[in-house]
Parts: structure tokens; sequence; C-alpha cells
């Protein structure tokens, strides 16, 4: 009878593990890089994005165009309210400036400066997590029915990052974006997004949704939408300091 | 114009209709002009002098500001301002009424484009050619701006610097090439029409050199296309450094004052009976250097203009030969020159929206030399020096959404003078905009840069609406219908899918 069990305990371990033996351990930064890339697309693209936010009943919207190439230059251009059309935004590897239309000349400003509710200037300009953070798989877990690998994130050094840690949902099929943590350095989480509203952008099912929750104060959601993404055209000259307020 | 314009920008954009589900789709349309946009600000500010006691403006002005895309790589700009000083009115009850006529002709009412240029955008070059404004200088303040670029110093060279440089009929090119890990690049530009510095028309009670220059009997030499100026500017970045060099051939902003007088029989010196103002040519030599780490940026900075002209005073014979040279009012004569040399530091702190600070240094040289009135050849040179030190210190607050607190402050050694400037600006409904602040100046020293404006402290208060024009002047045009992704359409798009989705 032992010998029964100990055979069912075998097969069973063998049942379970065989998946996992045959496929290998998944590689943290394959999933990243992955989910990455669905949300925020290699190719040269312009987006028409809306932040509405909403806090204690009051509702406030910022409309902006933002332009980004490859994953270290994003421009964005200030649409609406109109006191704050022509203001443009640069980012560039670990540097970002702004520009406001009264002034001549871009001055320099942080990344993890907040833009508006509970969004950065970041969370606009679609800063990426490959290059920025370093991976590992924390562990599985089911999100709303779905099987997903949860990351743990860790910003590297040096890096123009608006969060030191995220926690990062990515679905187990299609590597789709599910949900961030987005932590402070002793690990207290500060926000909240989930990634949603998936649509065919670019040829390729994307989410084209984020909702971000203050997490001490649940009533406050900033929600950012990318509609309207098309590739395009963009010459580095565009992402020169120099070059910004050109429409 | 501008209904024209905003009309030909109705037809051009796309448009959109509502079908019979309420669902909205794009409307093919074929286009007839560009895609632009025309945006606007109405203002007003009204400035107390706190010693004179009066208000010294109540301006109305209005902006507009046309961006048309001819192509996906060449775009016209054209911005233009009107402005009125309703203080400057000559009625008897008007502020400014006693002003100089010169001042009030000159400032109350005022027209111009401030920016009129096509800007093309290619893979290794951005060329804009018009009228623009330049500014090469990584600083604060205008402080070395000024040395190279036309400002408007009429009303004491308060304001950003939006308002005070003056733009310039130029072609200005610049190109990037990647480097090794970084990048290079090069600007170079011609002004063909440059400017000097606007100076007032009078007494205008913001300063009193200006006013000296006015009433001198001297004729200006306005610069003109003849007085074409020359820059370079370099640029190279490797990760967080960044290394600038300029070199530009212009003109004294300030003119230059040649006086001629003629001398009697007796050998008695009469009055001026000829001068004229003019803008010598001048060589400007700088260069810049920029490090961030993190939220901290420091920077430098060293200008060197190596030869100046200076002011100067002639004496002629009753027969026209010149007998020598008379000391002008600051002692030198026609053959003297001056260098300057600037050096500069910075450091910037911008991490976050509760404090941002700016803060620099300048320590300004100026060497004279030449040969006093009187010496005779192979006697030595004059020479003597002028120092100055001035620091400025910005702080920026806005901790709350719409709010900004800004405090800038400078302060002059060693001819003592110390300038102050609290403001708020608070913004609302997404157009609105209100400021008020005050600018305090003192001078310790008759000879402190700041000693002319020693009255002219003084508060301050303005209101601006910043309006689409399109939507305004024309509330029917597909551009103000369509588009629901923007502004008031994205917030009614929203209520529409919260709706819809209660209803579920």
């Amino acid at each position: 009878m032992f010998r029964l069990i100990g055979l069912a305990v075998l097969t069973t371990i063998a049942g379970v593990s065989s998946p996992l033996l045959a496929k290998g351990k998944p590689d943290a930064a394959a999933i990243l890089e992955k989910a990455e890339d669905l949300r925020n697309p290699s190719v040269t693209y312009k987006s028409q994005v809306t932040l509405v936010d909403e806090k204690k009943g009051k509702t406030s919207t910022q409309t902006f165009e933002t332009i980004i190439k490859g994953r270290d230059k994003a421009l964005v251009k200030f649409l609406t309210p109109e006191a704050d059309r022509g203001t443009q935004v640069l980012f560039v590897d670990v540097d970002m400036w702004i520009k406001v239309p009264s002034s001549v000349k871009a001055t320099r400003i942080a990344p993890k400066q907040k833009l508006a509710g509970n969004a950065a200037y970041g969370d606009v300009a679609r800063l990426n997590f490959v290059g920025n953070y370093t991976a590992r798989i924390d562990r599985e877990e089911s999100l709303d029915g779905v099987g997903a690998w949860v990351l743990e994130l860790k910003a590297m050094p040096d890096r123009p990052v608006t969060y030191d840690l995220v926690e990062y949902w990515v679905a187990k099929a299609g590597s789709k974006p599910l949900k961030a943590e987005y932590k402070t350095a002793s690990g207290k989480t500060v926000r909240v997004a989930t990634f949603g509203a998936y649509e065919k952008v670019l040829g390729i099912d994307r989410p084209t949704e984020m909702r971000l929750v203050d997490s001490l104060k649940k009533n406050h959601v900033t929600t950012i939408t990318f509609k309207g993404s098309v590739a395009t055209d963009a010459p580095d000259l565009l992402f020169q300091k120099q070059n910004l307020g050109r429409d | 114009m501008a209904m024209a314009m905003v009309q030909a920008l109705a037809v051009a954009s796309p448009a959109r209709a509502t079908t019979a589900g309420g669902e909205s789709e794009v409307v093919s349309v074929p286009p007839s002009l560009p895609p632009a946009t025309l945006t606007g600000d109405l203002a007003n500010d009204t400035v107390y002098f706190i010693e004179r006691r009066r208000i010294r403006h109540h301006r109305y002005s209005l902006r507009l500001r046309q961006k048309a895309s001819i192509t996906e790589r060449l775009q016209t700009v054209a911005d233009a301002r009107l402005r009125f000083d309703a203080a400057l009115y000559p009625h008897g009850s008007a502020p400014g009424a006693e002003l100089p006529r010169g001042v009030r002709r000159d400032e109350m009412a005022e027209g111009e484009f401030r920016e009129l240029y096509a800007d093309w955008l290619g893979d290794l070059v951005r060329a804009k050619i018009g009228l623009q404004r330049l500014d090469w200088f990584e600083t604060l303040t205008t402080v070395n701006s000024g040395l190279v670029t036309p400002l408007d110093l009429r009303h004491g060279g308060f304001g950003d610097a939006d308002e005070l440089i003056v733009p310039q009929v130029a072609v200005a090119a610049n190109h990037v090439v990647p480097f090794g890990s970084g990048s290079l690049g090069a600007w170079e530009w011609v002004v063909a029409r440059p400017e000097s510095h606007r100076l007032a028309a009078g007494a205008n009670g913001y300063a009193t050199s200006a006013e000296d220059l006015a009433s001198l009997d001297a004729r200006e030499e306005p610069l003109n296309i003849k007085d074409a100026e020359f820059g370079w500017r370099w640029l190279a970045s490797v990760g967080s450094l960044e290394l600038t060099g300029l070199a530009y051939h212009g003109h004294e902003r300030l003119p230059r004052v040649h006086l001629e007088t003629m001398v009697s029989a007796t050998g008695a010196v009469s009055d001026v009976v000829e001068g004229e103002r003019i803008h010598p040519r001048v060589n400007t030599y700088a260069g810049f250097m920029t490090y961030a780490a993190d939220a901290w940026v420091a920077r430098g900075s060293l200008v060197v203009q190596p030869s100046r002209e200076r002011d100067s005073m002639a004496v002629r014979s009753p027969f026209g030969a010149p007998v020598g040279s008379a000391a002008a009012a600051d002692g030198d004569d026609e053959a003297a020159r001056a260098s300057l040399i600037r050096v500069g530091a910075g450091f910037d702190y911008v991490d976050s929206k509760h404090l941002k600070a700016y803060s620099e240094a300048f320590y300004t040289r100026h060497d004279y030399r030449g040969r006093a009135t009187g010496m005779t050849d192979g006697d030595p040179e004059d020479h003597d020096h002028d120092d100055e030190m001035v620091y400025d210190l910005r702080l920026v607050n806005e901790s709350y959404q719409g709010l900004k607190i800004t405090l800038d402050g400078a302060w002059y050694a060693p001819r003592r003078a110390a300038f102050i400037g609290p403001e708020i600006e608070k913004t609302w409904s997404g157009a609105w905009r209100a400021g008020f602040g005050a600018r305090f100046l003192r001078s310790y020293d008759d000879s402190s840069p700041l000693a002319p404006l020693k009255d002219a402290s003084h508060v301050w208060a303005s209101l601006a609406w910043s309006f689409d024009a399109a939507t305004v002047l024309l509330p029917g045009s597909a551009r103000a219908k369509g588009d629901e992704d923007t502004g008031t359409g994205a917030k009614k798009s929203l209520k529409k899918k919260k709706k819809k989705k209660r209803s579920q």
C-alpha cells in the first residue's frame, strides 16, 4: 500500500512539475520585455492621450499628444486646457525638460514629479520598465480569474524612474500587463495601476487605458487613455532640448 | 485676417459626423488648406509704483498665435500682439498723462509681430527663417543674454524672456549627429536685420540712463540689413554632461555715443555741435557647462568680449581738422577700448513640485585701456578695471494644483544693491490665470546697477484668459465640433460613457 501511495505521490509530482521541467523556469526579463512591448511598442509612434482626474466628486481633464521613439525618447505636447497649450515635455534617456510657451528656454524637471492627480510625467510618457528596472518572478497568482506571473521590479541605479519598486502582474497567456503596484523604496504601496481596454493598436491587442488609484485615498482615481496610436516618422532632432516648442 | 485664418482652419481640419446610433465617425473632407492651430490670450496687467504712489501701467493686450503644418516637416508660425496702456492715455485724470509725449507715443499703443517664420525639420537639420526670438545663453536671468540678444529695457528689464527678448529677422539652422554614447550639435545663424536694446523714449519713470541717452542731441544710426550678424554654437553631450561653445560677431546692443565739439580761436571748447549714437561691432565668445545628477544640476559659464568700443568725444578746430580728443563724461579718449570677462556658476535643485531652487552667481570684470587726454605718444597706456558680482536666487513652489509661488532675489556687489520679487500665480478652469506680486529695489550706492531704478519699486497684478481662437471666433466650425478626444469634448465623452455604464 505504501508503495502505491508513493507511486501516486511521485506521479502527482511528475504531473505537476513536468510542464515546468519541460518548459524550464520562465525568464523574468523575457516576461517583462514581452509585457512592455505590448504596453509600449518599440516602433516610433504617436498617441492622443487623455488624463481624467477624479477626486472628491470633482473631475478635471487634460489632453496631450505623445510621440515616443524607442524606449528612451518621448515628447509630450500639452493640448488642453488652453492655459497649458503649447507646453512641451521631453524625455531623453535619464533627462527630462519642460518648456512653457512664455519661456524661450527649456528647464529641467524630475520624471517622478507629479503631472496631474495620481499621474507623474513618466506615466504620460509611458516610461518603460525595460532598461530601468531589474525583474524577478516573485510568485504566481490568479487575478480576476486570469493566471499571472507577479514580477518584482527594482529600479536600477541612476535611472529616471517614477517609483523605486514595482510589483507587476503579467498574464501568463500572452504576457498581457494586468496590474502594477507602485511602491516606495521601503515597500509601501503608493499607487495601484490597472491596465485595460485592450484594443488593436499597431496590429496587436494592447492596453489603451491605465487607471491609477491612490492607495491612501481610494476615491482619488486618475485614468490615462491612449488613443489613435499611429506609427510616425520622427527625426532625432525633434527630441533635442533646443528644439522643444516646435509642434 | 484672423477670421480668414480661422475659416481656413475650419475647412482644413477633419470633421466628425454623428451617426444615427450616436457614434461619431471621421468624415473625409478634402483638405483645401493645411491643418493649423490658432490660439490666443487676452490679458490685463496693472503696475503701481509704491514710492511715486501712482499707477504706471494699466495695459490690455491681445495675442494671437497661429501654427500651420504645411507638410509633415514644414511649419509656419505667426505670433502677433496688440497692446494698449490706458494709464498713458492723454486725459487729465490718467495717471501717466504727464509723462513725456514721446513716451506716450512709444508705449501707449503697440501692435507688432513677435514671431513670423517658417520652420523646417529634417532628419539631420532644422532651419527657422524669419522673425524670431533668439537666445543662446543658459542662465536664469537675462544678465548674459543682453550681451548678444537685444532686449526690451524700457521698463527696467523686468519680466520673463518672452516679453524681454526683441525679435529679429534671422536664418537659424541646427543639426545634431550621434557621437559615441553622446551627440554633437551645431547651430549657425545669420541675423539679417539686427536690433539694438529697446530703450525708453524719454523719462518714463523707470530709469534715468535711458532719458540721458534720449535727450542728447545725437542722431542714432540704427542697425539694418547691412549690419548682418553671425553666430555659431556647438554642443557636445555625453551622459549627463553638456558642454557648449559660442562665438558671435555682432554689435553693441547699447549705443555708444560719439560727440564732436568745436574749439574757438581763443581755445575755448564749445558745446556739442554734432553727435551720433552708433552700435560698434563686437565679438563675443562663451562657453557653458551643465551637469545633471538626479535632481541636482550644476552649471558653469565663461563669457568674453575681448575688445569693445567706448563712448568718446572729439574736438575740432574751426577749419575742420581734429585737434585732439577731450575727455567724455567717463574720462576716456577716442581710442579707449574695454574688454569684458564674465565667469558664472549656478546650482539648481529640481526634485519636486514642493521646492525647486535655482541659483547663480556672476563675476564680471571690465578692463579699460587707452591713452588719457593730454598724453603724448610713447606714454604707457592707462589701465583701470571695474569688478561686479551679482547673485541670483529663484525659489518655486507648486505644491497645490494650479498654484505657483515664486520668489526671485538678487544681490549686487561691491556697489551694493538688492532686488526681491515675490509672486503668486493661480490658474483655474483650464483657461484663466491670475497673478500678483511685487518688485522691491534698493540701491545703497549711486553707481550700482539698480541705482537708476531706485524709485521704481512696484506691485503688480495681472489677469489673463487663454482661448482656442478657432472655437471662440467660429463656434460652429468643424474643428470646434469635432475631435472628441480634446478638452471639453473629452469631458463630455467621459460623461456619456459613465451614463451608458450606469444604464447598463
